[in-house]
């Protein structure tokens, strides 16, 4: 499993697509920029493909040590 | 019997004896189940209180922060503490650390209680509700180990998606020690660096009397206090706990937390497939614009030219028809240049003198008058074929 922070971010790369999306519909866009946003588009897609392919989740137990009640609050 | 043996003969002061009876109560941790008949809270924190069943009763007290839910007369409750003499007033009293509503009335009633107070607080409170983010990349989990809320829960969060990081703090959630377990994790994760994109709530189905832990004001509390935002799935779909109330959503079951908490990878997947397709036909549409720019702007361009040429064409057509008038006229411009010549060429001195007249000078000067001459002078006449000088005899002047 990569470490978190080599982890593809879903949410941002989901923004980006999403951005490329509404860039692409742009008239002011030439169709040079608009090539090579599409092929940004495809590799972010590839990506995220591959992000969504991971199965496992990693699971940290945190055991947090609780005081008696009874000897804590005795007078 | 020794202790008899010890204190038959003994005379105790007040304080002594007290003393000496709370050294043999105040071990004796015991649970007392009975009817709340008197109720009162003194000085903000102090809880005086009588339990009673169909005989007798006992003097209890306790402080406010103990008691973690509304009480009034005529509940019915379970103590947990000790036996002691005050020995101040000298009364006999059960010193309460803890105390549970017991029978579904009671519970029932304080639940209502403590629901209006934390309603007409807020803490319910639709407007105050976050948002959950839509791709948490790290969950807070608070539930029991081993339950089945908890395989449930991270058994449907792995299936909707992966490569998530889960930080699990196992507590109780039943018995005493839940509330303080419970709030405890919150306030881990309050503090904690590496804090939870969502912290998710959760205990499998029990009775009334199981879950009222999470009808707890503390419980309540920490959960619309979380820094993070809270999932709660609390019991069965039909029971609504208060914490679920001050969650930020609340989540019918455990599977239904984790359907919550994280997207569906099969979705994302349609999605992004969704994206792809679109972008495709936005630059697919984008190129035919282009082509058929393309093709109006060759025609708009192969008519230009052609205009142009027609243009060229008619002005090369009048040249061509204007060319024989025009040589016929240079023609005769031609031959009047060439008799313009001809009398030009007769008028030439040379060709006067070859016609047989003579050219008279007077010391190189031609002389055209009478009066520039004498008799004696010495003339100089010039011929079309050689000269002579004369001298002048004789002048008329006609």
């Amino acid at each position: 499993m990569p470490k978190k922070e080599d982890k593809l971010d879903l949410g941002k790369t989901f923004e980006q697509l999403e951005k490329i999306t509404t860039e692409l519909s742009s008239q002011d866009l030439d169709l040079e920029a608009a090539i090579e946003k599409f092929e940004r588009g495809l590799k972010l897609s590839e990506q995220l493909k591959t992000r969504l392919s991971e199965i496992e989740n990693r699971i940290e137990t945190i055991k947090l040590k609780f005081k008696d009640t009874l000897s804590e609050d005795s007078d | 019997m020794d202790v008899r043996n010890l204190i038959e003969n003994k005379v105790f002061s007040v304080s002594e004896f007290n003393n000496f009876v709370n050294d043999i109560l105040t071990p004796l941790v015991v649970t007392i189940e009975g009817e709340i008949s008197e109720w009162k809270v003194s000085r903000g924190n102090l809880v005086w209180f009588t339990l009673k069943d169909e005989k007798q009763s006992l003097k209890g007290f306790s402080l406010t922060y103990r008691i973690r839910m509304p009480v009034e007369v005529g509940m019915r409750v379970k103590v947990h503490g000790r036996p002691k003499i005050f020995g101040k007033s000298g009364s006999f009293v059960f010193d309460t650390e803890y105390l549970e509503l017991s029978g579904e009335g009671s519970i029932q009633k304080s639940f209502l209680l403590l629901k209006a107070r934390l309603e007409k607080e807020g803490l319910f409170a639709i407007e105050r509700k976050r948002v959950l983010p839509r791709f948490p990349k790290t969950i807070g989990l608070i539930t029991s180990e081993g339950a089945a809320a908890y395989t449930d829960f991270l058994k449907h969060l792995s299936a909707r998606l992966g490569g998530l990081e889960i930080i699990f703090i196992p507590v109780a959630v039943q018995g005493k020690t839940t509330v303080r377990e419970v709030v405890a994790a919150f306030d881990y994760f309050n503090r904690s660096k590496n804090r939870p994109d969502v912290v998710v709530l959760t205990r499998g189905g029990g009775s009334l009397e199981d879950l009222q832990y999470f009808n707890s004001e503390e419980i309540v509390r920490a959960v619309f206090g979380s820094a993070s935002p809270v999932i709660c799935a609390i019991g069965h779909e039909r029971d609504v706990t208060l914490c679920e109330l001050s969650a930020d959503v609340r989540a019918a079951t455990p599977t239904a937390a984790a359907q919550l908490a994280v997207a569906d990878r099969q979705e994302l997947l349609s999605e992004l497939s969704n994206i792809n397709t679109t972008c495709k036909l936005k630059l697919t549409k984008r190129l035919q614009t282009l082509k058929h720019q393309l093709n109006f702007s060759t025609q708009e361009l192969l008519a230009q030219i052609s205009e142009k040429t027609r243009g060229l064409r008619m002005v090369f057509e009048k040249i061509q028809a204007a060319f024989p008038q025009l040589v016929s006229h240079l023609e005769l411009l031609q031959q009047r240049a060439k008799g313009l010549k001809i009398f030009l060429i007769s008028l030439a001195p040379q060709n006067v003198l070859a016609r047989g007249y003579s050219i008279v000078k007077k010391s190189g000067k031609i002389l055209k008058d009478t009066q520039d001459i004498k008799i004696g002078d010495k003339l100089d006449i010039q011929f079309a074929r050689g000269a002579l000088t004369a001298g002048v005899e004789k002048i008329t002047n006609d």
